[in-house]
């Protein structure tokens, strides 16, 4: 007692602020820990100590349960036990892990698959439309040449309808395509008939028909003083789109 | 004087080979809440001070052989227990390889961590200020002030002067009523 007013006294005259201050216990335990570490800690010396003095042998059971103490210890550094080693390096990050800062609109997950399909869908039909630039520029190029030959021949002699002429495409076939063409009115119809083209068999139809020129199918459905100049042709691809829209529609009206 | 008298006959209960366990035991049961306080109040955790406790009473099962009774029983685990404390926290800072200031700031970061943690109150303050402390001026301050050590027997506990004992706990007090005042 007198020591515990010497050391209290001591304490007045450093610090009566800290001298007044009441000693409160703020740290918790775990229920009964003092009941059981006096077992716990002389069961543990017991067998580090038998361990020490017969090091030749090993304790009973040893190796039976080394693998799964083993695994247990290597599960333990897991990152399934991420939580408990966060706990060990900095309790307060992790009494804040469960802190969300940020905010996402309502419904945000919800919505996500189905606006990354749109998107996705979006994107696929951009890809789609390529195939048919290069069949525009395939057609431009067979119309071209037809053009080209039929203007020389209109202009420079005189062709009678009955005449035939020696072309590597047959007459019937062309008048297929054309009427065929007629059914093909809208953008989607081309795109998806475009799609089940092989280009072996646009290449192969350019080599072999570069040449075609059906005269009397071609005077009567085209204007020629309609006609684009060629130069039109060549640098402008809508001036193709809007010849072959009308050409479209002469031949279903027809 | 009588607890001195029943320290001697815990030892020789130990010593003798029939009843050691049982000595032991008693030791354990005397000792423990002390030794777990001053333990927890270094080391804040309460994992790692029951790491340090039971790794400081294995070497009192290993060593108490050979104790030479010069001082008194409890002097002589408080010196085993604040070497683990202190050893403990040395390979804590080694092994995360951070400066001295981190691991007291590690150490406050736990306090502030607990749940009863509330940094409005004088209690939690006092124990920050206590973290800042290094920690063996830390364990000087918390022997005397919660413990309520003679100089002399702290002196045998931390192996340091009297002299040297007493100012450092001068400055730790001067030092944990200023963080209290300005925080």
């Amino acid at each position: 007692m007198n020591s515990r007013n010497t050391i209290q006294d001591e304490l007045k005259t450093i610090s009566p602020l800290l001298a007044d201050l009441e000693k409160v216990n703020v740290f918790d335990l775990p229920a009964g820990y003092f009941n059981k570490l006096p077992d716990a800690l002389l069961e543990k010396c017991i067998f580090q100590s038998t361990y020490k003095t017969q090091p030749t042998e090993v304790p009973e059971g040893y190796f039976t349960s080394l693998a799964d103490n083993i695994l247990a210890k290597i599960k333990a550094l897991e990152p399934g036990n991420a939580a408990l080693e966060l706990r060990k390096l900095s309790p307060m990050l992790y009494a804040l892990q469960n802190e969300e800062v940020y905010k996402i609109p309502r419904g945000y997950f919800e919505n996500l698959a189905d606006n990354t399909m749109a998107r996705v869908s979006r994107q696929a039909r951009v890809i789609a439309l390529k195939p048919v630039s290069l069949w525009k520029y395939a057609v431009a190029a067979v119309v071209t040449g037809i053009i080209a030959v039929s203007s020389l021949w209109f202009s420079d002699k005189k062709v009678s309808t009955n005449e035939s002429v020696a072309v590597a495409f047959e007459k019937s076939a062309i008048d297929n395509l054309l009427k065929e063409s007629a059914n093909y009115t809208s953008q989607l119809q081309i795109t998806s008939e475009l799609a089940t083209l092989p280009n072996d068999a646009i290449m192969s139809y350019l080599e072999n028909t570069g040449t075609v020129s059906d005269f009397e199918l071609l005077a009567s459905t085209i204007e020629q003083q309609n006609l684009p100049s060629q130069d039109d042709y060549l640098l402008d691809e809508k001036a193709l789109d809007k010849y072959l829209a009308e050409i479209n529609s002469t031949v279903a009206n027809n | 004087m009588a607890e001195h008298s029943d320290d001697k006959e815990l030892l020789y209960m130990f010593k003798n080979p029939e009843t050691r366990e049982q000595g032991f035991t008693r030791i354990i049961k005397k000792y423990q809440e002390k030794l777990y306080w001053h333990v927890r109040r270094m080391v804040v955790d309460h994992d790692d001070a029951n790491d340090v406790l039971q790794n400081m009473f294995i070497k009192v099962w290993n060593g108490l052989d050979n104790f030479r009774e010069d001082s008194q029983l409890y002097t002589w685990l408080y010196r085993i227990g604040t070497n683990e404390c202190l050893t403990f926290l040395e390979q804590q800072k080694k092994r995360s390889s951070i400066s001295l200031n981190d691991v007291e700031n590690g150490l406050s970061n736990r306090l502030k961590a607990d749940k009863h943690f509330d940094p409005n109150k004088l209690e939690w303050k006092l124990q920050l200020g206590i973290q800042k402390l290094p920690e063996k001026q830390r364990a000087v301050f918390n022997l005397r002030y919660y413990d309520e050590m003679p100089y002399e027997e702290m002196s045998r506990v931390l192996e340091t002067s009297e002299g040297a004992l007493k100012a450092s706990y001068h400055h730790a007090v001067k030092k944990i009523e200023d963080f209290i005042l300005n925080h």
